[in-house]
């Protein structure tokens, strides 16, 4: 070459430019359209450093390539003017994050009249750039102009192609996740499929739902952490929201410590009718990095798509249980209503009245009026523990062994001592009945009774006193008996009432949460002298109406009230 | 049911190999749990997935292959997934899954991957 210099120079720019503009123009790729243009321009000028900056917005261009450079300045976003200069010297003023990397001198790229972009290069004070260099330069930059506009789209094209795609594989996602929770009851499968659906769309495998109401669920995520902030962490979390974007308040610090000490980096509100009733927390990505909008923005979707359906498959569940308990209940009542003496025996020289008003959960009441064969009747009533179907069995029980035992016409505290027993055999120590039960003979007027462990029955006296059937024993079932039974007795003279009733009179509840009280139901007793006994135990029922007022009836309520005429 | 089909093979070093076959969806995934578990169980955790005839993986599916590879590599394994149509590449391409995996064009490859880091 050396023995031409002074023709091969412009031939051999010739066949650069030519080499150049075809491979510049054979490329949608924007990094090898930029990556030929720096190192062409960098070669042919022997600059150690050069960048390309491409207009994004206003007065906004990034670094999008760049040879020499520190790779942190790469993608950084310069505010620069767009000026139609051939060329621009850069100074401090001027632009100084590319001065201070080097680059000293800026050429336009213009593409149909408007700056693009430029081409930045630090040029050696020692080799300053001819006019010859500059034309060249710019004969470069005009060629690639176009195809970098061209792969510019292209690049921009593709970003959208992705997180278009991207879009449509979340959208996919819920789209068939909404038709699979839909079909699954268990909430087991439910949490197990919206785990792995988190793990694989949004690669995290640490999470929590802390509910408002009720247990929280966990899902490797250790402790009880939220269970002390949990007003604050739903005061706070009314839209998806990063652990780092919590306001640097003093009331949040606890929690953002804990918060930090779990890993969890995004919470998540879980909505029911736009109220917030649970929060996801979400643990780090295992591929790493943030979330970002579109990812938070999905996985309240998701997550809010599996907490409906785990609401309504609780929903369901407690509407089937509660068809269970209310069937059971129909059982129970059943049962006990057939227990109750459907009509009382007529007692000459005595009235005789009995009220059994069961309660929604059905307590376990009884009250019974057995005729003996000596001419004598048994009048029982008792209060068995628990509620439901049990407590109505175990009623059954008592009432069975009660008419088994009438025959025998035994001591009335041997009789209980026997029940007491046979009870305390068959049923746990949890299961006891109150019971008071006497003998009444109408001819000698005599009331013997036994009290294991019942509200005392009331004995009107014809006076207007008031006595209290008090002698007796333990309640039934939950010991042997070790000591018998005492027996009480008393004589009805003409006009005198006894009045027997179980808790759920005494305990009538108003709404307020007040008792009725048994100093309530003696005072009103006093008050009732000289009516029959339909009229006294007619009186009580409406007193204790008037008493609630509304109030639910929490218990059974259960009365025998006899008269002597 | 959906049609998916899961089938194991071993090869040479201990390695073992799932073929996946058909549709990955919610429905199915339980199948492709119960393979890792299995796999687990029996101590196996140099693991490749051939997906040759996987024709569709959905989130709750990729959400296995997440399930498992924290307790494959505590135990010095690897699950590598091989022979993915560019159609179900693109499902794990664009949930940044070949920043977590080893996802090969061929199973050899795959195998070969074990036998250098092992």
């Amino acid at each position: 070459m050396t023995h031409q210099p002074h023709t091969s120079r412009p031939e051999s720019e010739l066949l650069d430019l030519f080499e150049f503009s075809h491979v510049v123009n054979s490329s949608l790729d924007l990094s090898i359209i930029l990556d030929t243009l720096l190192l062409t321009l960098m070669g042919k000028l022997l600059s150690a450093k050069a960048v390309v900056l491409l207009h994004e917005e206003r007065t906004i261009f990034s670094v999008v390539n760049g040879k020499g450079i520190p790779k942190s300045f790469l993608k950084q976003k310069i505010s620069l003017p767009r000026i139609r200069k051939k060329t621009i010297r850069v100074d401090k003023v001027f632009c100084e994050p590319l001065f201070t990397h080097g680059i000293n001198r800026l050429f336009p790229i213009v593409s149909q009249d408007h700056v693009i972009g430029y081409f930045g290069v630090a040029e050696h004070s020692r080799r300053p750039i001819g006019t010859t260099e500059r034309k060249f330069i710019e004969t470069l930059i005009s060629i690639s102009a176009t195809a970098i506009e061209k792969g510019f789209s292209f690049r921009t094209v593709k970003t959208i192609n992705r997180s278009l795609d991207e879009k449509i594989q979340q959208l996919k996602t819920l789209f068939e996740l909404a038709k699979e929770f839909g079909g699954i009851l268990e909430q087991d499968k439910l949490l197990k499929l919206f785990s792995l659906t988190l793990m694989g769309q949004v690669g995290t495998s640490r999470y929590a739902i802390c509910l408002k109401e009720g247990k929280s669920i966990y899902s490797k995520i250790s402790g009880a952490y939220l269970e002390t902030d949990k007003g604050l962490i739903f005061d706070l979390v009314q839209s998806p929201l990063l652990s780092s974007a919590i306001p640097r308040k003093k009331k949040y610090e606890v929690l953002r410590e804990h918060l930090a000490k779990e890993k969890i980096i995004a919470l998540i509100p879980l909505q029911m009718q736009n109220e917030v009733k649970g929060v996801l927390c979400l643990g780090e990505r295992l591929r790493g990095g943030e979330y970002s909008e579109s990812d938070l923005e999905f996985i309240f979707s998701l997550s809010n798509l599996a907490f409906v359906s785990l609401e309504n498959s609780r929903l369901f569940i407690e509407e089937i249980e509660k068809k269970k308990l209310e069937n059971e209940l129909l059982i129970a009542r059943e049962i006990q209503q057939g227990l109750l003496p459907r009509t009382l025996p007529e007692i000459a020289k005595f009235e005789i009245s009995g009220i059994n008003i069961s309660s929604k959960q059905v307590g376990g009441d009884y009250y019974d009026v057995i005729p003996a064969d000596n001419g004598t009747f048994i009048i029982a009533i008792g209060d068995v523990s628990g509620k439901g179907t049990p407590a109505s069995l175990l009623m059954a029980n008592v009432q069975a062994t009660v008419h088994a035992l009438v025959p025998f016409h035994l001591e009335l505290p041997v009789a209980t001592a026997r029940i007491n027993d046979l009870i305390y055999r068959n049923t746990g120590s949890d299961k006891f009945i109150t019971f008071f039960w006497g003998a009444l003979d109408p001819k000698t007027r005599k009331f013997q009774y036994v009290n294991a462990g019942h509200n005392h029955p009331l004995v009107l006296r014809a006076n207007g006193s008031i006595e209290r059937l008090s002698e007796g024993g333990l309640i039934l079932g939950i010991m042997k008996t070790v000591m018998p039974y005492e027996e009480g007795s008393i004589v009805l003279k003409s006009g005198d009432s006894v009045i027997m009733f179980t808790d759920g009179v005494s305990e009538a509840m108003n709404v307020h949460g007040d008792d009725y009280t048994e100093e309530r139901l003696e005072a009103f007793v006093k008050r009732q002298n000289g009516k029959t006994a339909h009229d006294i135990l007619t009186g009580i029922k409406n007193e204790i109406q008037h008493f609630t007022h509304g109030a639910p009836q929490s218990d059974d309520i259960t009365m025998v009230v006899f008269k002597a005429l | 049911m959906s049609d998916f089909k899961v089938t194991i093979r071993s090869r040479d070093n201990n390695i073992h190999v799932l073929e996946l076959k058909g549709y990955l969806d919610a429905h199915t995934t339980p199948a492709l749990e119960d393979s890792f578990q299995k796999m687990l169980n029996e101590k196996k955790y140099r693991l490749i997935v051939n997906c040759k005839e996987l024709s569709y993986i959905s989130s709750a599916g990729l959400g296995v292959f997440m399930a498992f590879i924290e307790d494959v590599r505590a135990n010095d394994g690897d699950i590598k997934m091989s022979d993915m149509s560019p159609k179900v590449f693109n499902i794990f391409d664009l949930l940044g899954f070949p920043m977590l995996y080893d996802i090969v064009p061929a199973e050899e490859e795959a195998a070969k991957k074990f036998d250098m880091t092992k």
